[in-house]
């Protein structure tokens, strides 16, 4: 049976920056009786406070706080029962509890800390009900290994700051180096909130103890990690708490639900408040101590060109033993800072064993710089916007030391910065007549363009008009290229600014013409001026 | 106890799922995952190590463990650098009975914010000798990483040979608070289609 | 100062000849760069695949760099090795390839070639292994000698790198 109020018994995991002794929580038990527990309940609102509850009880925990049940209350005060240190502890708090007169603290809730031994009825199997499941003869299953791991609390410390730096497989690993493996929670401290559910009101004593305890709050403590973990987590009062579950009671009449509050608070907050301003302080300084001037900043009118350029490789082209020769052509307002890399050839290499692929994995990079002019009159001009252009000859110089030209290609550089992946295909010169083929074939004569430029924009033709008629070529293969660009505009360079480059940009433009028509202005201005001077100076003004 | 949000670093959330693995060879596996950090990185909550259910492999053709082992962390930094990784470890029982470690893998959290599935290949120690193999598959005692988070770091990797089976999906959902406050630029630029030419 | 953050892994390979494979990896950066944190060279596992044609390695790469311009922007150079089950090794491709640019995650693919002997070296390596190599790497970053070399394409290798960026915009760069 679903309710709509009720919380979901989720854990709670929290990082802790204090220490776990700060921690003190409160748990509220409530026992309800109600004739009829099934279906009332799914009209009720279900709140806090149950003005007909028949027993409430609240207590206030700290941690490893021990509280002792009557059980044990019994089993304690009993010295021939008391062996352990840990036993003759309890044994003297009994004692003393005895002879202040109280009995016990609580009347049903009680703790099991991570000293105790939990009693076996506990271990609940958490994957199957009790009934339905037995595992006792299967001895090698998966589940029941890790109900071995689970009920075994494995204190083993294991330091997480070393690493083994050589030898780091074991070829033979033994069982504790494999359970280590496998398990979490190292060096974890456990403590259990349990309640006594038995039946109060007869004076008998319950021997069957087993069916009544219930585990309402789990908590782990990671001390290496300074972690908690509360199973179930904190609630408020405002909430309809969480309910146990009465299948495995004998007296169904009751509904059991209990609430976990948070009341710990913080002692030691200054040392914590300190910690957090040094942190705070360290990053304001990382954060604002970086902005040196020590890098790179072009010319006000210049922007930079980062050209990053890698000729990975080739396909598709008939013949073997390929190699790729570039040149760069720069439109006069552009100048590159390493001239010799403006043209290159890559390294001869001929197929593997994947077909027809071929590849260079030549890497270079160009840095080119641009000179602008805020000349407003050259706006109109085409040759402001020419921009660099890559021209790429793909070559093949087989075992005969044939020479033979396979492709050319051409590309115009991006505009816009990023990664580009580009595959450009190629074609190659026809041969006008018969013997033209036969002497590529033979002795690797081609017919070669004079211009490297022609298959870009030539720079020698200066027409209106590009025809390329009666040049027939044959279609060739492909090559890959990536090119990653990045620009730098020298007058974007701000340290404070927070606006974007785009919007900069388009405020010079705009000063620019601003300033353009002002001047304007005053030159039309004055023009005026002298020409109503003779007018003027007959009037005598 | 409880934590207010910081504000001195920068915040990465990770939500996901270890979804599922594809293993050809054998029949029940079960994952354990752990994250690893530089020591800029603090975690700020969610749970660090993990260990899954066990899963048997699917009856139908396409012969995958579903696992479905939610993840939630949160981390805080001032330096990109050392940025979590998670490690994982898959275990699971040969037909002797014996708990043999299955595959290793290890993946980057994603640095972009987003949804991403991602495909982990994963591999484990190879014996160094025939006979090893033999004695390691007979007592059930396959060679393991001492620690498992040691593969978050490449070093000490140089001569060890493995042998890569399997594979595991896991989705993250990842969000980023502040890092562009810091100066840090992690946006992912749109993709420029492969043009051909 | 600029700072780059390079966070990622080297996957794994394929489609060379032979599976079990090791890669020797390194990043070089031009003379304005600075390394700040992070390991800039390294060699993966050996893997040799059970199914399939992918060799693994799963390598982690963390790098932080302070740097004065995108001048000699990092590029990482790989070293791609068989191991054979004698246990020697012998060179099956080099590859070179630029770290991106722009920030984000990125899927790399770096093409392998090997230098290729004369007939009689070729002859030799096909029944005892071990081919030629070269002298040394920085052959190949002077592009004039580049040329005399003859090489054979290999396989692929796969990386995945996140690339962060800090203060660059504050120097107009556009990315």
């Amino acid at each position: 049976m679903f309710y709509k109020n009720e919380l979901d018994f989720m854990p709670g995991v929290y990082k802790c920056y204090g220490d776990v002794q700060f921690l003190r929580f409160k748990i509220r038990l409530e026992i309800i009786k109600s004739s009829m527990i099934s279906f009332s309940n799914v009209e009720e609102q279900e709140t806090g406070l149950d003005p007909q509850y028949n027993e409430r009880e609240e207590f206030e925990f700290l941690w490893n706080q021990k509280v002792f049940s009557p059980r044990e209350f019994k089993y304690y005060s009993d010295v021939r029962n008391c062996s352990t240190p840990v036993e003759n502890e309890y044994y003297n708090e009994i004692n003393k509890l005895i002879s202040g007169g109280t009995k016990s603290l609580t009347n049903r809730l009680f703790t099991y800390t991570s000293k105790d031994i939990i009693p076996i009825h506990l271990h609940k199997n958490i994957f199957y009900k009790e009934e339905s499941c037995k595992h006792s003869s299967q001895e090698n299953t998966l589940s029941s290994l890790f109900q071995q791991r689970l009920c075994v609390l494995n204190e083993k410390f294991q330091d997480w700051s070393l690493l083994p730096v050589r030898n780091i497989i074991d070829y033979y690993p033994s069982d504790e180096l494999k359970m280590q493996n496998r398990s979490l929670f190292f060096n974890c401290e456990t403590m259990y909130i349990v309640a006594d559910l038995s039946d109060k009101s007869h004076n008998s004593e319950n021997t069957n103890i087993n069916n009544n305890e219930h585990i309402l709050v789990t908590i782990k403590w990671n001390k290496k990690t300074h972690t908690l973990t509360v199973v179930p987590d904190f609630t408020s009062l405002n909430t309809a708490g969480y309910r146990i579950d009465v299948d495995m009671l004998s007296d169904t009449r009751y509904v059991y639900r209990y609430w976990l509050l948070n009341i710990s608070h913080i002692e030691e907050e200054s040392r914590i408040q300190k910690m957090e301003k040094l942190k705070n302080e360290f990053v304001t300084y990382r954060t604002n101590a970086n902005f040196t001037l020590d890098f790179e900043i072009p010319f006000k009118n210049t922007i930079n060109v980062f050209v990053f350029v890698e000729i990975q490789k080739a396909t598709n082209f008939l013949c073997d033993n390929l190699f790729v020769q570039y040149f760069i052509n720069l439109p006069s307002d552009w100048t590159a800072e390493k001239p010799d890399l403006l043209s290159g050839i890559t390294q001869l290499c001929r197929c593997g064993n994947i077909e027809n692929v071929v590849t260079f994995s030549y890497v270079f990079e160009l840095k080119l710089t641009k000179t602008l002019s805020h000349n407003i009159q050259n706006e109109n001009d085409i040759s402001e916007y020419n921009w660099p252009q890559f021209f790429f000859e793909i070559c093949s110089l087989d075992s005969w030391k044939r020479f033979r030209v396979e492709g050319y290609s051409w590309l115009s550089l991006p505009a816009s910065s990023g990664r580009h992946k580009l595959i450009l295909n190629t074609w190659r010169p026809a041969s006008i007549s018969q013997k033209d083929e036969l002497k590529r074939f033979f002795i690797g004569c081609d017919p070669v363009l004079t211009d490297f430029t022609y298959p870009g924009v030539s720079v020698n033709d200066n027409s209106n008009l590009l025809s390329r008629y009666g040049f027939e070529t044959i279609s060739s293969g492909s090559i890959y290229l990536e090119l990653n660009i990045m620009r730098q505009i020298g007058s974007n360079v701000t340290a404070s600014r927070k606006c974007s480059h785009l919007a900069d940009r388009k405020v010079t433009t705009l000063m620019n013409s601003v300033n353009y028509i002002l001047e304007a202005f005053k030159k039309a201005r004055q023009r005026m001026l002298l020409a109503r001077e003779p007018i003027l100076l007959h009037t005598g003004i | 106890m409880s934590l207010s949000p910081p504000e001195n670093g920068f915040l990465i959330t990770v939500i996901g799922q270890i979804e599922m693995a594809d293993f050809p060879d054998f029949d029940n596996i079960y994952c354990k995952y752990c994250f690893v950090y530089g020591s800029d990185w603090e975690l700020i909550s969610g749970i660090e190590e993990g260990i899954s259910q066990v899963s048997r492999k699917s009856q139908d053709n396409r012969k995958i463990f579903i696992l479905n082992f939610p993840l939630e962390i949160c981390f805080k930094s001032t330096n990109p650098y050392g940025w979590p990784r998670i490690v994982l470890s898959i275990y699971g029982l040969d037909s002797f009975g014996n708990d043999v470690i299955r595959g290793y893998g290890m993946y980057h959290l994603p640095v972009i914010s987003g949804k991403c599935t991602k495909i982990i290949s994963t591999f484990v120690p190879a014996s160094s000798s025939l006979l090893q193999q033999m004695t390691s598959w007979l007592t059930g005692r396959k060679p393991e990483y001492i620690d498992s988070r040691v593969l978050a770091y490449g070093d000490g990797r140089e001569v060890t040979r493995v042998i890569s089976q399997g594979k595991v999906w896991i989705m993250f959902n990842v969000m980023i608070k502040d890092m562009r406050k810091f100066g840090f630029d992690n946006i992912q630029r749109n993709e420029i289609p492969t043009n051909v030419i | 100062m600029a700072e780059v953050y390079i966070i990622g892994q080297i996957l794994g390979a394929s489609d060379f000849p032979n599976k079990s494979l090791f890669c020797k990896w390194s990043i070089h950066a031009g003379g304005g760069w600075k390394l700040i944190s992070g390991v800039k060279e390294g060699q993966t596992q050996i893997d040799d695949p059970a199914f399939g044609n992918f060799t693994c390695w799963c390598h982690p790469v963390d790098i932080h760099y302070a740097t004065k311009g995108p001048q000699g922007w990092p590029k990482i150079h790989v070293q791609v090795y068989h191991y054979d089950k004698y246990g020697r090794s012998e060179i099956y491709g080099y590859g070179f390839c630029h770290i991106p640019l722009s920030p984000g995650t990125h899927k790399l693919e770096c093409y392998t070639w090997r230098p290729v002997g004369t007939l009689h070296e070729e002859f030799r390596r096909y029944f005892l292994g071990g081919g030629i190599q070269l002298r040394s790497i920085d052959l190949i970053y002077s592009s004039s000698d580049r040329y005399r070399l003859q090489t054979e394409a290999m396989g692929t290798v796969h990386m995945e790198f996140s690339v962060i960026l800090r203060n660059f915009t504050k120097y107009g760069v556009e990315i």
